[in-house]
This record gives structure tokens, sequence and C-alpha cells, in this order.
């Protein structure tokens, strides 16, 4: 039986982080550019979209 | 920075933040983080197991398997969603049990919209009852039970949903609505002022001071020992002698009236010889009614399973099955007279008699089309039995019957209709195909 208050403690926070907000703020087209050539290239590559 | 460094580190933040609402029970709040996570980078396996666990927590099982299969697909190795999909394969007793739960929750909702709430209501509570943690069959009764303006019922199936998901944003709304309604956000606003409240000291308030001088304890024990000595003689010599005679005469007294209560005993026990015989004639009267309260109970379930299972036949698009089962409801039952039963015969004859008998007609027309025109008679036939008076059917019957050389019975159908429904545009096709 799967219980999701007994499985919580397998998950461990990230320590890979930074301020959302002040990232998200620093982005400029530039970087979502960045992120939508990574998908275009995956979905040539024959990558499945999730 | 790069890019991809970049978004993996917004989404690593908003998983954080899912995780940290997923520890505090807010589980709404944390699906929101969570797939915003997987926005930023759709390979954080945490973020994609966690929303699995959440989703799989509140009933949604096709969702949660749809998520850990898509993580295991991106990380094969050392993944807890690996371990997920392991334990749901092997019990599929359960993943049975939860596939019929979707199936009978969109069942109840497709009741509830073709105006079946009272259906829908039961349908309903037998799905929470067997998952009480399947948030949205909870949220659809409490709907339900709202329209019917039961908010007693309507604010315990949104508790339920609260328990689990604390901040879930529907049953915030409509929790707010029933207590509104109810008038029990008065009697907590109440409660939370008396809570909180200081009570300040008035000018004839007293303080009760502490503290007294006490008595030596030797002269309590002197006093006390003398008051029982005193006590003792007393009673020796002042109350002894009248207890003793008082109660010789009370002894005389009880003999006599034993003497009397035995005569009388004797007349009560013919009294009680009656009294017995009534009451067995009571018992067995009793008896025969729970009999007949089980023989009904069972008529009961028996009757509701059948309607239960003529809709679940015509959902799955078995009609010719839920066809004959309709057609063997005994309507004389006293207990389709009364709820629920009445609203649940009422929901399934506005099926069978509009959509349910159009399915019966059709599927036989498919089966003449293919060929099947064995299969296609016994359909129409079924359908006739429904509604005896369709005139399109029995043109439909004469013209198969027709196309098999059977003239005089299809000619026998054509007579009926031009008899029977002359204002038909059936009557004229009649009159075409039987030719004269």
């Amino acid at each position: 039986m799967i219980d999701l208050q007994d499985e919580l403690k397998n998950f461990k926070p990230s320590h890979d982080t930074d301020d959302i907000e002040a990232m998200i703020a620093g982005m400029d087209l530039t970087d979502m550019n960045d992120l939508v050539m990574q998908y275009a290239q995956k979905a040539a590559a024959g990558e499945k979209r999730y | 920075m790069r890019s991809d460094t970049k978004f993996r580190r917004i989404a690593n933040s908003y998983y954080n933040l899912g995780l940290e609402r997923a520890q505090l029970g807010d589980l709404s709040g944390a699906a929101g983080f969570l797939k915003r996570a997987l926005r930023f980078d759709k390979n954080c396996t945490d973020a994609r197991n966690l929303l699995g666990l959440i989703f799989y927590e509140t009933g949604e099982t096709a969702d949660a398997l749809c998520q850990w299969v898509i993580s295991v697909n991106f990380e094969p190795e050392n993944n807890l969603a690996d371990r997920y999909l392991g334990e749901v394969q092997r019990n599929p007793m359960q993943l049975e049990k939860d596939s019929a739960a979707i199936r009978k929750f969109n069942q109840a909702l497709q009741t509830a919209q073709n105006h079946g709430e009272d259906f829908a209501i039961i349908q309903l509570q037998h799905l929470v009852t067997e998952k009480p943690h399947y948030l949205k069959a909870q949220l659809l009764l409490a709907i339900l039970y709202m329209h019917k303006q039961d908010y007693r019922k309507a604010g315990r199936a949104l508790l339920e949903v609260l328990r689990v998901d604390r901040n879930n944003p529907m049953a915030v709304l409509l929790m707010d609505d029933v207590k509104k309604i109810t008038g029990r956000n008065e009697v907590e606003q109440n409660k939370l002022n008396k809570a909180f409240s200081h009570r300040q000291m008035e000018d004839d308030d007293v303080i009760v001071p502490g503290g007294q001088t006490g008595v030596s304890p030797v002269k309590i024990s002197l006093i006390l020992l003398i008051g029982v000595a005193v006590g003792i003689l007393a009673f020796y010599v002042l109350f002894l002698p009248g207890i003793r005679k008082r109660y010789v005469n009370e002894a005389n007294k009880k003999i006599v009236e034993n003497n009397r209560q035995l005569s009388s005993v004797n007349a009560d026990y013919e009294t009680l010889l009656g009294k017995y015989e009534t009451l067995s004639e009571e018992h067995r009267i009793a008896k025969e009614r729970l009999v007949s309260f089980e023989e009904e109970n069972q008529a009961f379930s028996s009757m509701y399973s059948k309607l239960t299972l003529i809709t679940e036949n015509y959902q799955k698009g078995n009609y010719r099955e839920a066809g004959e089962s309709f057609l063997t409801i005994n309507r004389e039952l006293e207990i389709l007279k009364a709820e629920p039963l009445l609203s649940m015969l009422k929901d399934v004859d506005n099926l069978m008699y509009n959509d349910g008998y159009d399915k019966i007609v059709e599927t036989g027309t498919a089966n003449w089309n293919g060929g099947n025109k064995s299969l296609a008679e016994e359909y129409y036939d079924l359908a006739l039995k429904i509604d005896p008076d369709d005139p399109e059917c029995m043109y439909l019957k004469g013209r198969l019957l027709q196309s098999e050389d059977r003239i005089s019975e299809a000619n026998a159908i054509y007579d009926k209709i031009i008899g029977e429904h002359p204002e038909s545009k059936y009557a004229e096709r009649a009159v075409q195909a039987r030719g004269y």
C-alpha cells in the first residue's frame, strides 16, 4: 500500500537552488529561446514530448 | 550562468516549495508548485515522483501511474517510481478497484448531468465509502447535497476533502458557503471571541485572603475520643432497649405479611401463565415480521442491483442486456413506490424509453446492414417489447421480413401500421412496401 505520509520521508529538499523571483526577473528572451530550442532539438531527435 | 542550469535551479526551488506544502498537508498547493517545477525541468525526477504520489493519494490513480511511467522512462535506474509501479502491479485487485471507482465516478457524473441527482448521490455514497480519499467524488457529492439543501451532509463530505487536502480551493469555497448558510461561521466566531477575551476586575469584586491559624492536633483528638465514648454510653442506655422491642414487633408483622403474600402469589401465578401465552403469541408475530423484513430487504437489494446493472450495461454499450433486464422489472412491487428506488426507477425509465430504445433499434439496423438478419430481428423484437407502438421500428421489421421472403408476416405488420398509425409517414411507406 502506497501511503503519501510514509513516502514523504524519502524526499529531501534540493540545495541546488536560487531565489526564484530574482532568477526569473533576470531571465531574458535569450534564455527563453534556449529553452524552446532545446525542446525543438529533442523533438527533432525523436524524443517524446511530456 | 547557462540557461539550462538556471532552469534546473528554478525547478529545484519550485520542487522545494512543493515538498514543503506536501509535508504541511496542502496537496493542491504542492501539486501546483511541482507542475511548475516540471515546466522548467521535465527531468526533475523527485518533483515528478512526488506529483505522482499526490495524484495517488487523492484517488487519481491513472494520473499517478502516468507520472511514474514517465519518470522511469527518463531515469530507469535507482528511481522510486520503479518501486511504486511494482507495488501497483503486485496488487492487481487494487488496480481493478481503482479502475472501477473511476468508471463509477464517470457514471455518477453523467447521471447527475442527466438530472438523476438522487441516483447519482446513491452511487457516490457507495463510492466514497470504499474510497474516502477520492476527492473528486467527495466534491461532487457535496455539490449534489448542497443542491438538495442537505448542508450537514455536504459539510461532512467537504470535511473529508479538507482532511486530505487542507487547502483544496473548491472545498474551501464550498465550505465557506455551507457555513454561511447554516450559521456555523457565527458560532465559530463567537467561540473565538470568548477564547481570547480578557475580563477586567470590577470595583465590588472581593479577593479572598489565603491562610488561617489552626487548633492543636492533640486537643482535637482528645475532644473526639470523649465525644465517641459519650455517644456509645448513650446508645446502650437510652436507645438499645427501644430498638429491641421495635425489632420484635416488626418481625411479627413480617410473618403475618408473608402469609398474606403467599396466598396472593398463587393468584399471580395464574395471571403470569396467561401473560406467558400472550408473550409467546407476540414472539411468533415478531418473528414473522422479521422474516418478512428480511425478505423485503432482499427484494430491495435485488431490485437496486438490477436497476444499477441496467444503467451500467447501457454505459458499456450492452444495449441488449440493458433492454432485456429492463423488461424483467416487476413494477407491481411495493418497494418501487417509495424512495430511493422510486427515483432510481424514474431515471432508468427515462434512459431506456429514450436513448436506450434508440440504441437498440440502431443496433438492430447495424446488424442488418452487416448481414446478420436474425440478430437484427431479435433487436427489433426487443425494441417492440419496450415500445410496441413505434411505427418506425415496426416498419423496419416489416422490411426485414420482406427481404427474407416472409411476405405474410411482413404484410401483417404493414397492416398494423396502416390500421393503428394512419397519420404516421410510415403508413404510406407500408402501403408502398405492401404493393396495394
